[in-house]
């Protein structure tokens, strides 16, 4: 892993990925959306609402895979001072707050018709805000500082501390009796979902996951021109 | 085709639901290529002027050479 980890490889690589990466997720979601939408069946319970579930459990679990991610790499920059695992945690997190705002909304859309509400202070609604706020602290942070690399260590510590709340999210329709419905793909033994269910919505997680990546190559390709950017101004600044 | 639309009466949940959902991320996808394309072109006008200024600069010395 740690050959990968090298700027120019990084960029040697990514452009070998992106086209492949950016074509997966167009496919799968195209896939996933013409699934969803007219080939799955309507729950018998919640009628064709339960069609919201394809944007919105995708969207919950790449939100905390996407913060998962950034506070993996705030790690490796902390510990090891590593210049791009600091590059892939900001890059990381507009993603990820794109993402849990996408699962906040679709949310509400679905809660109107199915609790009668579009918001309650529920354990896993308010932790999923948490997330949010999260992200935007983080954001706003790394981006307070003049020096990169200070604005970085700040944001890993927030990032850092912040992880706390990712298995607060997960376990938070177990350990509190909320509105919101348990897990049900990712329990022990056989997922309590309809195959003709489980399968789209598998393609539509497959495609955000292929979304993702791409994103983050992208993102992190922009943040190194910038560094290498700023790097020749403070040459010539200097310089002169 | 009117009942795809209408989703059993819930198409103004579900309908709003994909369309914030696939507008966030594409209005996203968007910027952050816009982004790279935009520091990419400055960072080559960059390289470009500091290539251009070491010729010059290259020019000078062997003109100073040239000349006793």
């Amino acid at each position: 892993m740690h050959r990968f980890a090298n700027p120019t490889r990084f960029l040697r690589l990514s452009k070998v990925l992106l086209p492949w990466s950016g074509g997966g997720g167009v496919l799968l979601l195209v896939v996933g959306l013409v699934w969803g939408l007219w080939f799955s069946p309507a729950d018998y319970q919640q009628g064709e609402t339960v069609r919201i579930l394809y944007i919105h459990v995708p969207s919950a679990w790449m939100g905390l895979f996407a913060y998962t991610v950034m506070a993996g790499a705030s790690a490796v920059g902390l510990i090891w001072k590593h210049p791009l695992a600091d590059l892939v945690a900001k890059a990381s997190a507009p993603v990820g707050a794109a993402f849990t705002f996408v699962c906040l909304v679709t949310g509400a859309l679905w809660g109107k018709p199915m609790w009668g509400t579009y918001w309650v202070w529920d354990a896993r609604l308010t932790s999923m805000l948490i997330l949010l706020f999260l992200y935007l602290g983080y954001m706003a942070l790394v981006n307070a500082f003049d020096d990169p690399g200070r604005g970085a260590r700040a944001g890993a510590i927030l990032a850092l501390v912040g992880f706390v709340n990712v298995p607060v999210i997960k376990f938070s329709v177990d350990w509190w009796n909320t509105l919101h419905q348990p897990a049900s793909v990712s329990r022990v033994g056989v997922p309590a979902m309809a195959l003709e269910m489980l399968l789209p919505l598998l393609v539509m997680g497959g495609a955000f996951m292929f979304y993702y990546v791409t994103l983050l190559l992208i993102r992190v390709r922009s943040e190194i021109a910038a560094a290498k950017v700023r790097a020749i101004r403070l040459a010539q600044g200097h310089g002169a | 085709m009117g009942d795809f639309w209408a989703m059993g009466g819930h198409g103004a949940f579900v309908w709003p639901a994909y369309g914030v959902g696939l507008g966030v991320l594409a209005v996203l996808a968007g910027v952050s290529v816009w982004r790279l394309g935009k520091r990419e072109a400055e960072l080559k006008n960059l390289q470009a002027s500091l290539g251009d200024r070491r010729c010059v600069a290259r020019e000078a010395l062997h003109h100073r050479e040239d000349t006793p």
